[in-house]
């Protein structure tokens, strides 16, 4: 007896956060460390209700579920997770669980639990990364599982079946089917009938005892496809939205659920319907959950031994399920890495071989530019042959003996003459290397350009460049050519004392350039005439000035418009499409 | 008929400068040859002439160059340009030459621009 009391005593050090709470909900009994978790003193804990404990919204009926209910057979809650309130209004994350203790007529439940606060915050932190990496791999053929899970799956299942500690009969593995939205049986181990598990544990009994050795041996039974269980199993399929099935519970309440002979719910159909399926009394039903989400459950059962299950059991099969979703889950995630970074390499392997293909194709083009180059170099001489020969030919009478040969000479070289233009009309195109050309650089080169000009005629110059113009797809000594002719045009147009005006502006995907000058203007039936060749109004100019830049501005895929007023001015606006590419 | 027109062709190429030669004074037109830029520039100093036949890639001054200096001088005296090559047609400075005819055996082509010019 002596011995009780010592433990008693020493009950805080082993239990730690423990209490006493009678059938009316009142704590009659709190342990040391209990007080000080909660933040209660001594005067303030004397029949003290457990609600005190309890955040807003739960009653103790919740929370203590259907314990004092004396039809129930549950005398206990293990391993459960839930939050609590301490004095101070402060929220924890409690692991619990709870034992009915009957003494005389009296019902007594004693609670003991953990403070997983840290551990839960630390978890959600996981939970977040975890939930970006899985949807970011989610598109990666999430519902075709892989070889490996199967073998997880078994070595999952064996534990709960063959390991040392667990030794339930039989396992069943059930996973959610997003695709169908289901409930799904994937994988089962035990016996499907008495002589079946006289052979397994038969095998069992003579394979070595650890862990890693009995998932080996498991998957080298030949007949694991054949269990009966397997395929008992895989005809498990139950919605997601039958609330009410016993199936589905654990996942919605993610708390495990024993069925058998006192079960409220015995009644249910889909309670009779797995006691029928399984022919057996009595089973557990362990959610699986990964990081707050359920993703399965674990059917556990003793159908041979008969033997009931036991709250040891359902404390070392609820912690032993925890640690098998962490593996689970982190393996089909390592799967789906795995795959992304295949295709990854793939990808690389793709961008490798088309590079490849661009050097190949870039050798040709060279090879292009060659054949062209030499081709040109044929032609000159090629045309002195040709007119020689042509001239003599031409020069000779039908019936003299040259005439043949020289016709010969000549049809042969027109001949090759086609050829070469053949070359190069389909090897290369005459290469154009079109630039993407910064036009504020441009503009204020030319400004600098004609400063000495500007100065010395005393002319103000406006500038107003709108800020990020996009490159324009044209050669920078084109574009400079265009604005350097129509500013020198406006410069010489004032003469002396004036005002320019150089404008860029960026409108709708199309650059505009405005380029407006205070000269003496044109009338507009000049206005035709000025683009065209040697016209001009100056003293000593050629005239090719616009020409030039109306070339250019069009071949580069822009329009230029032109609006005089004479005595006031002239402004010229040029418009290119952002996008325009030859 | 009165005066006959004169031609000037600029080529560095000897062979090409005695074929014009040759063809152009069959046709009844005064040629005269220059068989670089410079010369040819010189020779237009010392002689007006009606229409220039003027070649490109030539050593020293290149035919792009010679065309500026004529059109700046003379900004009415036509010059077809004669070259082996195609792709000077893409730079703008030879465009302010009247026209521009790929070098062949066959001289059809500019014996027919040269009348065009000068006899329209």
């Amino acid at each position: 007896m002596i011995y009780q009391e010592v433990l008693f005593q020493n009950l805080d050090k082993i239990l730690n956060v423990w209490m006493i709470i009678d059938s009316d909900y009142k704590i009659v009994h709190w342990s040391q460390p209990a007080k000080q978790q909660f933040g209660f003193n001594e005067d303030e804990i004397n029949n003290q209700s457990f609600s005190v404990l309890l955040p807003e919204f739960v009653t103790e009926e919740l929370f203590f579920e259907n314990l004092l209910d004396s039809n129930q057979s549950v005398t206990s809650l293990i391993n459960q997770s839930a939050k609590l309130k301490q004095k101070n209004n402060i929220i924890i994350d409690v692991e619990f669980s709870i034992f009915k203790l009957t003494h005389e007529d009296k019902i007594l439940l004693l609670l003991s639990l953990d403070n997983i606060t840290e551990e839960v915050e630390l978890q959600q932190l996981v939970n977040s990364k975890m939930k970006q990496l899985n949807e970011r791999f989610h598109q990666m053929n999430d519902d075709q599982l892989d070889q490996t899970i199967y073998d997880i799956f078994g070595a999952v299942l064996v534990s709960i079946t063959a390991g040392q500690g667990l030794q339930f009969n039989r396992a069943f593995l059930l996973y959610i089917d997003q695709k169908s939205e289901s409930l799904k049986g994937i994988q089962a181990i035990g016996p499907g009938s008495g002589e079946e598990a006289g052979k397994i544990y038969q095998e069992f009994d003579q394979t070595p005892k650890t862990l890693t050795e009995m998932i080996t041996h498991y998957q080298n039974l030949k007949y694991q496809k054949d269990f009966l269980v397997n395929e008992m199993v895989q005809q498990i399929n139950v919605k997601l939205d039958d609330y009410e099935h016993i199936l589905i519970q654990p996942l919605v309440t993610q708390k495990y659920i024993i069925v058998n002979d006192n079960s409220l719910n015995v009644n249910d159909p889909s309670v009779i319907w797995l006691r029928q399926l399984l022919s057996v009394s009595e089973c557990i039903i362990i959610p699986m959950i990964w990081h707050g989400r359920s993703i399965g459950v674990i059917i556990a059962d003793n159908q041979v031994t008969r033997r009931p299950i036991t709250n040891l059991d359902i404390k070392k099969l609820t912690r032993f399920t925890k640690t098998a979703v962490n593996v689970i889950e982190s393996v089909r995630l390592l799967i789906k890495l795995e795959e992304s970074i295949t295709n990854v390499k793939k990808a690389n392997l793709q961008i490798r071989e088309s590079q490849a293909i661009l050097v190949q194709k870039e050798k040709l083009a060279a090879m292009g530019e060659l054949v062209a180059h030499m081709a040109h170099e044929v032609r000159g001489p090629l045309a002195i042959i040709g007119g020689f020969a042509r001239r003599v030919f031409n020069q000779t009478a039908t019936r003299s003996k040259h005439y043949d040969s020289l016709k010969r000479i000549v049809e042969t070289v027109d001949t090759l003459e086609l050829v070469i233009n053949d070359i190069l009309s389909s090897s290369v195109p005459e290469k154009v290397d079109q630039g993407r050309c910064d036009s504020s650089k441009v503009i204020n080169r030319v400004i600098a350009l004609m400063e000495e000009e500007i100065l010395k005629r005393e002319i103000s110059v406006n500038v107003n460049l709108q800020g990020n113009l996009p490159n324009i797809n044209i050669k920078e000594h084109h574009l400079f050519e265009i604005i350097s002719n129509l500013v020198k045009n406006s410069v010489e147009a004032i003469d002396k004392n004036g005002l320019l005006i150089i404008l860029a502006n960026y409108v709708k995907e199309k650059i505009i350039f405005t380029i407006q000058d205070t000269g003496p203007g044109f009338p507009s039936t000049e206005i035709e005439k000025i683009f065209s060749p040697f016209y001009t109004t100056k003293k000593d100019g050629t005239g090719l000035g616009l020409v030039v830049v109306k070339k250019l501005v069009e071949k580069n895929g822009g329009s230029i418009e032109v609006t005089s007023v004479p005595t006031k001015g002239t402004t010229f606006k040029i418009t290119f499409s952002e996008h325009y590419s030859e | 008929m009165g005066q006959k027109k004169r031609i000037l062709v600029i080529d560095d190429e000897v062979n090409i400068c005695e074929l014009l030669s040759l063809e152009f004074t069959d046709l009844g037109y005064e040629v005269s040859t220059a068989n670089s830029a410079f010369n040819g520039l010189l020779s237009l100093k010392k002689q007006a002439v009606d229409l220039v036949i003027l070649d490109i890639k030539m050593p020293g001054m290149d035919g792009i160059e010679a065309l500026e200096k004529i059109i700046s001088t003379q900004n009415n005296l036509p010059v077809i340009i004669h070259s082996a090559y195609s792709h000077f047609k893409e730079n703008y400075l030879t465009w302010s030459a009247t026209s521009y005819v790929i070098k062949s055996g066959n001289l059809t082509e500019l014996k027919q621009t040269v009348q065009d010019i000068l006899n329209p």
